[in-house]
């Protein structure tokens, strides 16, 4: 305790700092999928998750309140009139709540650099600056370093850190990811490079090991700046559905989307609705829907053209029951 | 039911049919009819207010781009280059060097209560070419009163050494913290990091009040005032508390204007944000209409951070900044066109429309939807193939006509040259392509005058006098109804809106002088009053 020499209150005892973990990375590295494996792993006690990411936040709720932490989704402020303002409001008001936490992970946005974050909770009052870690997709890295919408950014995520947490690389070539890994200690030779273990995707379905047909080339069939056109398929039967996620993600070079209404050759007496983006495949019943049709959406009709002839020649029910 | 007549000077209704007039009449806060008296008197009994019969009457003007900041911000000390008035109708005079600077720091210090702080706004250094504001010029004005100076920016600000001394600034590490060549800190902050320390030390958060009542009633006088009669607030976090404040505000009868919020979708994870805008729906009423959604892709030209094209920023070796992934662009635009609701999207340079012009492609061929009227906002750089891709589209435009004036002269010489500086605000090209569009002014960023805006569009005049892109001028009736009708438009509120038509809300600009008619320009024009609903506003 300090004497007082002003006369007034005496001043409180500054409560410990808030020790704070940084996760930054692009879009689709993995942040959400650490901050999961963090909580389970109940490696954190009285934290608090702060998210300055867009999209679909996919904390799993369920394990934070069992811990009695929270989640904080951050405003990100207005870039029209200049301010990022609410991250500061954000800290004020955390520091000053009458149980604060002892920790805070925080996710920053898929745009955010790390340096200024990491200089921010440096001298920030009431917080002190634990670890800052950049997740990175391997097998995404360096088309991502070679964007010329993004390359400056994702270079910054990887310079700017201590810590590099590599996923995503169990499919790729030894080569390719030998390759990957040259580009990201080319540009931080002093980072200390983790391998995370790869992550069972949840729900998924059965992994078939059935041969399928071998696709087009559809990379061959892709065209730089095509513009974006669309195909609507009927289908006057029902469909193979691993077939049909094979085409489809054979495709994902020219392939924005995918959706519409069939019938699995599984269960042929119920309507699905079926969407499509890259990598995902997603099913749920519409019995409303009366015919099976797939609109698809992508860059170039040579492309998807051929995507249409595999479908309706190799995807449909070959034993036409109508 | 009372029929009220209005007589005017002269009526311009936005009406092909009929696009002037002698009289107004309204009833039940609409427009009755538009014609002479003896042909209203065959409708019933009716009242004649003679008050604007020497006036010219308008549609009221729509300000489809603005912010809430406005109503908050003049509580501050105006330091900007130009002039501008307040919602209390003070005029500020621009500041143009160090001593008018200190002078009206002085003059303010004078009138502040004890233990406070001294906060101003509105510094554009880019004005200022080799002088710096610095932690000297304000220490001279006081060195123990904390004083802090936000930039034009919001992304810089410039303290006295009271401010560096209780943040301990010295003794930070950060980037954004500027020193001069002996290692001392020059006062000036930059970027959130270094600016983190003094919002945090002295508890400021303009966005905050902006959502107040009190807030919303100054931005509605600054509003009524300058002829608005509908407003829309174009970056609104549609927090329960704002949202709160809303409903109360445009409850009161005498609120003036109508209030038109969007929703900042990069608040809000896309699934909750849709939800949000459609429980908010439940509250719109004649005055307060929510549907909207925003999206603030890049920066702004001005401050180097507006994504560009090749070859980029004069200046400048690096390109601007996105505020999110562009992916993450593309799939808010998928998410809410197929949540039935309408984007206006914040897209400054013509890599940003580019991104946002395939994002509506590929979400309008999934799926389709008649007259979606999705607005691109600002799009100040946006070339003649992008132009004809909005118009294949179907979508809107807002344009930020008043930037030629401001910035335009910035814009030749150090942002983007001779060249671009012609399709700058290509008014004209939207005019020839019959693509629907607005005009706006983005206050408090620039003050908030339809009129001084449908001026610009019209002259394309920059500050220092020079004409910039004459080929993109449009008419002074085209800027006209830039600034009403279609600005009306681009918030799908035309049916209601916009222009003077039997069924339409009387919504009314009373102008002292003919628009169309006479050697004044349109900045000149004076507005007398408005009208909402048929009523005359009042001071709130
Ligand atoms: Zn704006």
């Amino acid at each position: 305790m300090r004497l007082c020499w002003e006369g007034g209150p005496p001043p409180m005892p500054e409560p410990a700092p808030i020790d704070t973990l940084l996760l930054c990375g692009f879009l689709g590295s993995g942040k959400t999928t650490r901050i999961n494996q963090l909580i389970r792993a109940g490696r954190l006690r009285n934290a608090l998750f702060l998210i300055n990411d867009f999209g679909t936040l996919n904390i799993d709720a369920e394990w934070i309140d069992a811990r009695e932490d929270g989640v904080l989704r951050l405003n990100n402020g207005c870039a029209c009139c200049g301010i990022s303002g609410n991250l500061s409001a954000q800290l004020t008001e955390i520091r000053r709540w009458p149980g604060p936490p002892e920790c805070l992970v925080l996710e920053a946005s898929g745009v955010a650099r790390p340096r200024p974050l990491m200089q921010l909770f440096d001298a920030a009052r009431g917080y002190r600056l634990g670890r800052a870690d950049t997740l990175v997709d391997l097998s995404a890295i360096r088309s991502l370093l070679d964007d010329d919408a993004v390359g400056d950014i994702v270079h910054d995520q990887l310079r700017d850190v201590g810590h590099i947490l590599v996923s995503r690389y169990h499919a790729m070539p030894g080569g390719a990811a030998d390759a990957a890994l040259e580009r990201i200690k080319a540009i931080n030779p002093h980072a200390r490079v983790d391998w995370l273990p790869p992550v069972a995707p949840p729900c998924r379905r059965q992994v078939s090991r059935r041969a399928m047909p071998s696709w087009p080339d559809f990379a061959r069939l892709a065209k730089p700046a095509s513009s974006i056109v669309s195909r609507t398929v009927h289908l006057d039967a029902p469909v193979d559905i691993e077939r049909l996620e094979s085409l489809l993600d054979a495709a994902r070079v020219l392939l924005l989307r995918a959706k519409g209404m069939l019938r699995s050759h599984d269960a042929p007496a119920d309507m699905l609705a079926v969407q499509w983006t890259a990598g995902e495949l997603r099913l749920s019943p519409l019995p409303s829907a009366r015919h099976q049709a797939l609109v698809l959406i992508g860059k170039g009709e040579p492309g998807l053209d051929a995507l249409v002839t595999c479908l309706e020649t190799a995807v449909v029910n070959q034993n036409r029951e109508k | 039911m009372n029929i009220t007549v209005y007589p005017a000077r002269r009526l311009y209704t936005m009406n092909p049919s009929q696009p002037t007039g002698e009289c107004l009449a309204v009833r039940d806060g609409r427009v009755l009819s538009v014609a002479p008296l003896d042909e209203i008197k065959r409708l019933g009994d009716v009242v004649i207010d003679e008050r604007y019969a020497d006036k010219v009457m308008m549609p009221g003007f729509v300000e489809g781009h603005s912010h809430a900041l406005e109503g908050i911000i003049w509580d501050y000390v105006y330091l900007g280059w130009f002039d501008k008035i307040a919602p209390d109708g003070t005029l500020w005079a621009g500041v143009r060097d160090a001593g008018s600077i200190q002078q009206r720091l002085r003059r303010s210090l004078a009138a502040l209560p004890v233990d406070q702080r001294l906060i101003a706004w509105g510094f554009d250094p880019i004005y200022f070419d080799g002088a710096r504001l610095d932690k000297r010029l304000l220490d001279a004005v006081s060195p123990e009163v904390p004083i802090i100076v936000m930039h034009a920016s919001l992304h810089v600000m410039t303290v006295n050494s009271a401010v560096i001394d209780a943040i301990q600034v010295s003794e930070k590490q950060i980037d954004g913290i500027v020193r001069d060549s002996t290692d001392q800190p020059t006062g000036e902050l930059q970027e959130l990091p270094a600016m983190h320390l003094v919002f945090d030390h002295y508890g400021i958060d303009f966005f905050e009040a902006a959502s107040t009542p009190r807030a919303l009633v100054q931005y509605a006088r600054a509003a009524r005032r300058e002829g608005i009669t509908t407003i829309t607030d174009l970056l609104n976090p549609l927090s329960e508390k704002a949202i709160a404040s809303m409903r109360a505000t445009t409850a009161d009868p005498d609120f003036p204007v109508r209030l038109v919020p969007a929703l900042n979708a990069l608040d809000w994870e896309p699934g909750a944000g849709s939800e949000r805008v459609r429980q908010a729906m439940r509250h719109n009423h004649d005055k307060l209409h929510f549907g909207i959604v925003k999206i603030v892709t890049d920066g702004a030209i001005q401050n180097f951070t507006a994504r560009l094209m090749w070859p980029g920023y004069l200046e400048m070796a690096s390109n601007g900044v996105w505020n999110a992934p562009p992916q993450v662009f593309h799939d808010m635009v998928q998410h809410y066109h197929q949540a039935g609701l309408q984007l206006h999207i914040h897209t400054n340079g013509d890599e940003a429309v580019e991104i946002i012009l395939e994002a509506l492609e590929e979400a309008l061929t999934l799926w389709p939807r008649p007259d979606h009227r999705h607005t691109l906002q600002h799009v100040q750089l946006i070339r003649q193939d992008q132009l004809r891709r909005v118009r294949a589209l179907g979508a809107c435009l807002n344009i930020f006509a008043n930037h030629i004036y401001y910035w335009g002269d910035i814009h030749r010489t150090r942002t983007l040259g001779f060249d671009r500086c012609q399709r700058l605000e290509p008014t004209a090209s939207a005019e020839r392509l019959g693509i629907p569009f607005g005009i706006h002014c983005d206050a408090p960023v620039t003050p908030l005058s339809p009129l001084f805006t449908a001026h610009c569009a019209h002259t394309r005049e920059t500050a220092s006098g020079e004409v910039l892109g004459s080929a993109e001028a449009i008419s002074r009736a085209c800027a006209l109804e830039a600034i009403t009708l279609g600005a009306a438009r681009t918030l799908h509120l035309d049916h209601c809106i916009g222009s003077l038509e039997p069924g339409k809300w009387a919504d009314v600009t009373v102008l002292d002088d003919d628009p169309l008619q006479g050697d004044k320009s349109l900045k000149e024009i004076g507005v007398h009053a408005t009208l909402l609903g048929g009523r005359p506003t009042t001071h709130a």
